[in-house]
């Protein structure tokens, strides 16, 4: 990633708000729906200044009703919209999972390539708001299931910025996770004039290393970036990878990295079990296995219901400490 | 065998009510099948002729088994298709794809003495390296065999094994196989001496700029090459020693000049003869050396072209190769290598100036050259370089 013309130092919140701004702005197509989007700007600011802009034709406040906000988009899209779709909170995605599972990813295929559903579904992720077990999931792997569903999680104001442009332009839908926790990171973008995206399926290599492959998804990126930092005092060169796009996922780079270090761990905030990690860790087994001198490992949120007491809330995330203590019993073993 | 339940794994075929060879309607009733619950009259999909009717009344049928088929006049019996996971696992899943780069490298478990544990990569190293990991294993503790710890056996650094798989592989050509053999045949045969001096250029330089101004076109101009190889044949009638093949016990020495001369291709090279060089003027020289090398490129050259040259001429210097020690080309005794014109600082009656000088390399058979023959041959050539105006008679 070229940083060397990116001259304004911007939030999460802002890059998001731009890409929506920019790209509504280029297409009129483009249309943004969800609860308290419209007159109140966002829960988090992230629509600040839309409805301003573009009118209440273009963003409309829905009523508090998942499976309908996302059933409408999927209309909207197969009918000549690009509708942007924000589910406040991606615990509530499980109420849109017929829309989403069943038409959305399907349409395209089932009718022979007549329809398509250039939809994205914004959504937020992430536990360590006080927000308890109905408001802190991070549920990313419940979509990256099912193919026809494409599902992205920047980490910057860059990423963020350029992954969601090209989720808007995609013909197909896609899933994009934002973590909440994150939303006021700052980092440089280019100036407006200065278009840029980036594409599905492309990893972002953050830190080359030697002796083992830290691979991280959205909120845990910064985790596996100041682990390394931690280890490099000690000694240890840890690579990170920062993911971006789970479907299609950058196959290609996490082999690559495997067989460079030979030990990796995958870190996501989604529920360790049956999880992201699991899957990462797979292609990583399979594609690199004689490559490895110790087994992957996983790296996710606690298996229980994120508590809503704080002290319990932090144990249950992957943290900086856990990821060094994991690297050091794989260089140990 | 059509599905009409969710649950329902086979069906029972009551009867036909079309026979085999009657024609068809689609809509038309066809046969009737009974599930667990109810017996159904079954519509034909289309229309045709009953053929191959294979279920009688009775049997129990798995469901999406063929037990007819409807055929055009003049259709024959599609080859059978298999949909079942049973008899073609390979298309239910992708292959299991191939672990490392080479295809050669098997991964078969060494015969160890004893159970080893070992991580994959130290095990695939092992094989590699052809390390016993059990005796390996006796030096280490309770944990694992890494890579690292084959590695200090094999005492080879990671850096190298990565280079070992990444490499292309090319066929060796013919031309590559007879370059091959023919330089091993003069490196083992062939005792070279190597005898270096530097020649001023600026006179042939400066005759050969007269010349090319005076020429009408461009393929009558000459360039040092051609040049070379005038002053390399007039030295030669001098020094019939170097223009000779040595035989078994003889020694051949020739009075005609045929100069071979290297020509580089893509793969390999090329070392078409100009016959009689020493006859031959400047332009001639040109002119032949012109289509030799031009037909040596394409691969266009005739048979009468190559071989039998008496001594060869081997120029880099358009590469600006200063210097360098060409391999004999037997049965000559006899190879010189020609390096780059460079401007190069000389004292000149006690100054210090700049000349453009170029070093030739004799290479000589010792078998039948001596170091003081090939000397004064360069001295020759020398003395032809540096006044040249005969050269362009």
């Amino acid at each position: 990633m070229s940083t060397q013309n990116n001259t304004r130092e911007i939030t999460i919140i802002q890059a998001i708000n731009e890409a929506i701004c920019e790209e509504m702005q280029r297409d009129e197509k483009v249309i943004l729906i969800g609860e308290d989007v419209a007159n109140a700007q966002g829960v988090f600011k992230v629509t600040d200044g839309v409805l301003n802009k573009f009118g209440p034709e273009r963003i409309l406040d829905t009523p508090i009703s998942e499976a309908g906000i996302t059933g409408v988009g999927v209309g909207m899209a197969m009918t000549g919209l690009r509708p942007i779709v924000e589910i406040m909170f991606c615990d509530f995605l499980t109420l849109t999972m017929d829309a989403l599972v069943n038409q959305a990813a399907k349409t395209h295929y089932m009718s022979g390539g007549n329809y398509q559903v250039p939809l994205v579904i914004r959504t937020l992720m992430g536990a360590g708001k006080r927000a308890a077990a109905q408001h802190s999931q991070s549920l990313q792997a419940w979509v990256a299931h099912v193919p026809g569903l494409k599902v992205m999680l920047p980490s910057t104001p860059y990423d963020a910025k350029g992954m969601l442009k090209t989720a808007i332009r995609d013909n197909n839908p896609v899933i994009f996770f934002e973590d909440k926790m994150n939303y006021q990171i700052k980092g440089f973008v280019p100036e407006p004039e200065e278009e840029y995206t980036i594409p599905f399926g492309k990893a972002d290599l953050k830190r080359e290393g030697d002796d083992i492959t830290l691979v991280a998804t959205s909120s845990m990126v910064l985790v596996a970036l100041d682990a390394a930092e931690k280890l490099g005092e000690e000694g240890v060169s840890a690579e990170v990878i920062d993911l971006r796009s789970l479907t299609p996922i950058d196959e290609e780079m996490l082999v690559e990295s495997a067989m460079k270090t030979s030990r990796c761990i995958v870190i996501d905030e989604g529920y360790q079990s049956f999880g992201v990690t699991a899957e990462v860790a797979s292609v990583i087994n399979e594609k690199a296995f004689y490559h490895l001198d110790s087994p992957v490992q996983r790296m996710g949120a606690m298996d229980v219901p994120v508590p809503f007491s704080p002290v319990l809330e932090d144990q249950t995330i992957p943290d900086v400490e856990g990821v060094v203590r994991v690297t050091k019993q794989l260089l140990d073993n | 065998m059509p599905a009409l339940e969710m649950s329902q794994d086979v069906g029972v075929l009551i009867s036909w009510l079309k026979s085999d060879g009657e024609s068809v309607n689609k809509g038309d009733l066809l046969f009737e099948v009974e599930t667990d619950k109810a017996v159904i009259e079954i519509e034909a999909p289309g229309t045709g002729i009953l053929s191959n009717v294979s279920a009688s009344p009775g049997d129990k049928v798995p469901i999406g088994q063929v037990i007819a088929y409807l055929l055009e006049g003049g259709e024959e019996i599609p080859h059978k298709v298999s949909l079942s996971s049973d008899d073609d696992g390979k298309s239910q899943g992708e292959s299991i794809p191939p672990v490392l780069g080479s295809k050669e490298t098997t991964l078969v478990r060494r015969k160890e003495s004893k159970l080893v544990a070992a991580s994959p990569k130290a095990r695939r190293l092992a094989i590699e390296l052809d390390i016993d990991l059990s005796a390996l294993s006796t030096t280490l503790a309770d944990r694992a065999i890494q890579a690292k710890d084959v590695l200090n056996v094999g005492s080879i650094k990671v850096d190298d094994l990565i280079k070992k798989h990444a490499y292309d592989t090319i066929e060796i050509s013919g031309m590559r196989r007879a370059i091959a053999q023919r330089v091993i045949q003069s490196h083992h045969n062939a005792p070279p001496i190597a005898l270096t001096l530097s020649i001023d250029m600026s006179e042939a330089i400066s005759r050969i700029n007269d010349w090319n101004e005076k020429q009408a076109t461009s393929e009558s101009k000459v360039k040092i090459s051609s040049l070379l190889c005038r002053a390399v044949a007039k030295t030669l009638t001098q020094h019939p020693k170097l223009n000779g093949h040595l035989i078994d016990d003889e020694i051949h020495q020739y009075k005609a000049v045929h100069l071979g001369v290297a020509v580089a291709l893509e793969d390999g090279l090329m070392i078409p003869v100009i016959r009689n060089a020493q006859k031959m003027t400047m332009g001639k020289i040109q002119t032949e050396l012109n289509g030799l090398a031009d037909r040596a490129r394409k691969q266009r050259l005739k048979k009468e072209e190559i071989g039998g040259s008496t001594f060869t001429l081997s120029n880099l210097g358009m590469f600006g190769i200063e210097q360098f020690t060409a391999i004999l080309n037997p049965p000559e005794v006899g190879i010189l290598s020609v390096g780059a014109v460079k401007e190069t600082p000389v004292g000149v009656e006690g100054k210090i100036e700049l000349r453009p000088l170029m070093q030739v390399t004799i290479n000589a058979d010792h078998r039948a050259v001596d170091g003081a023959a090939a000397a004064q041959f360069l001295m020759t050539l020398k003395n032809t370089f540096e006044t040249p105006a005969p050269l362009f008679e």
